[in-house]
């Protein structure tokens, strides 16, 4: 889940166009960042394109990043940005795909579990679908803090929003998600 | 701290944003509170469930992703390029995207083009200096005169290496009956062994032809790199001009391959390359 900074030096090595650099940073946050995507937009193949854009414009960006130890936050800044303008793109082209259709849906089945895990299958498609359904603020507040294990200080550099609505809306998102596995919080219990 | 404060407090605690103030005060206030303890189980036990979600569900990159990210930073235009009034080719590179490796690189890189085109221009020279002196009995003729990089000039060959330039009515220099007295001195070797040198010949032709490849792709990196800085009529003439040179080197390919010892067809591709290269130069310069 969460993880550390890469080191400073690296990123300043990519900023002056080191390409080895900017490939380690690739390595260090390449997981997190699709995956971060792939929650929101939940289509792999368009979730990897928006990550390939999202570190393309990082590379395009690195040398107005002032503060090298907050590079994750403004990293996935961009991701943000980039998710968003997609979503608003696909809405505008209503094919809304992965965030509205329950036909996409069928995307979870791409997530391969041991035999004898039926339940883990089912609340993993719980919490999908659970996601699917918090509107994008509450999405991307929750994700970043659950998955991401991002400070609220953080989380309001990358989305702009002050840090009181992110707790309302993390509260918020959790109680929602919480109806969606509450069958499955009783069996774990 | 009662228990509504608590409760209010926990999703904060758990994720530790709590001030230490306030922490010691959920810590005393839970030690005690068998009520908000159970909530903050339950708040626990639904962290773990997500965070198992996450480790199942999160997914690595694929290589083609870096591969196509790869491929489009390297596009980019050239950093820092604003920076500095326009400075030379050479200065652009140093001060833009340029690392001290890829420069070392690219220098050697045109050093081995221009080593290669040398020794392959050598050979030619001494084989066609055997084949007159064999062709004319002995007699001393002009031989035609294959030019070479001179170490003073630029590393890549000059488009004047071109056999139209070659006067062939002029009298041999001094330097050229000493070269053809040389040869003749080789001769009976290079008869004994004449597959060799046209395979050694072949061979140093590739290998120039190689290096010339890794030149022209460097340069190329160069000028995608700047492409948005290039004029578009610029670019247009440009990519019209490799498209002829690309032409004549794929016609002198096509005749080496017909007559793999026409020395001609070899120095036409030298030719063909060295004016490639320099083409390059000038819009990567500019």
């Amino acid at each position: 889940m969460a993880f550390a900074e890469i080191a400073p030096g690296v990123v300043g090595r990519a900023k002056s166009g080191d390409e080895e650099a900017f490939h380690l940073i690739f390595n260090r946050y390449g997981r997190p960042v699709l995956s971060f995507i792939n929650n929101h937009i939940r289509n792999r193949e368009l979730a990897e394109e928006l990550a390939q854009e999202t570190f393309v414009r990082a590379y395009r960006n690195l040398t107005g990043l002032k503060d090298e130890m907050r590079f994750s936050t403004w990293l996935f800044g961009i991701a943000r940005n980039v998710v968003r303008e997609s979503v608003r793109q696909m809405r505008k082209d209503e094919r809304k795909v992965g965030l509205d259709e329950p036909e996409s849906l069928k995307l979870e089945s791409d997530f391969v579990l041991p035999d004898g895990k039926m339940l883990d299958r089912e609340l993993t498609e719980t919490i999908h679908r659970a996601l699917a359904e918090l509107d994008d603020d509450k999405r991307i507040v929750f994700s970043l803090k659950i998955f991401h294990e991002k400070s609220y200080e953080e989380i309001s550099s990358i989305t702009g929003h002050s840090i009181g609505k992110l707790k309302t809306d993390l509260h918020r998102a959790r109680a929602e998600m919480r109806k969606m596995i509450s069958p499955y919080l009783a069996s774990e219990a | 701290m009662n228990c509504e404060r608590c409760q209010t407090e926990l999703e904060d605690f758990l994720y530790g944003e709590s001030s230490e103030r306030l922490a010691a005060e959920m810590r005393a206030h839970l030690a005690d509170c068998a009520e908000c303890v159970a909530l903050r189980d339950e708040l626990e036990l639904e962290n773990t469930l997500f965070a198992q979600f996450y480790e199942r569900t999160a997914i690595d990159p694929t290589a083609e992703t870096w591969e196509a990210i790869r491929a489009r930073i390297v596009a980019e235009p050239a950093r820092q390029i604003h920076a500095e009034p326009k400075a030379g080719w050479w200065q652009s590179l140093m001060g833009g995207w340029l690392t001290p490796v890829v420069m070392r690189q690219a220098a050697l890189a045109l050093l081995l083009v221009a080593l290669s085109v040398a020794a392959t221009i050598v050979l030619m020279k001494r084989r066609d200096d055997g084949k007159n002196i064999v062709q004319q009995g002995g007699k001393q003729q002009a031989t035609p005169q294959i030019p070479t990089p001179s170490p003073a000039a630029s590393p890549i060959p000059s488009p004047t290496m071109d056999v139209a330039r070659v006067d062939p009515s002029a009298k041999p220099s001094a330097a050229d009956q000493s070269s053809a007295q040389q040869s003749s001195a080789k001769r009976d070797a290079v008869k004994a062994q004449p597959l060799s040198e046209q395979e050694l010949i072949t061979r140093q032709l590739a290998r120039a032809e190689r290096e010339y490849q890794g030149a022209i792709k460097m340069l190329d990196r160069v000028i995608a790199k700047r492409r948005d800085e290039i004029q578009p009529e610029a670019f247009k003439q440009y990519q019209a001009s490799l498209a002829l040179i690309d032409s004549s080197i794929a016609q002198s390919k096509r005749a080496l391959r017909e007559r793999p010892d026409e020395t001609s067809a070899s120095q036409f591709l030298l030719s063909a390359y060295a004016k490639k290269v320099e083409l390059m130069q000038t819009i990567a310069m500019n």
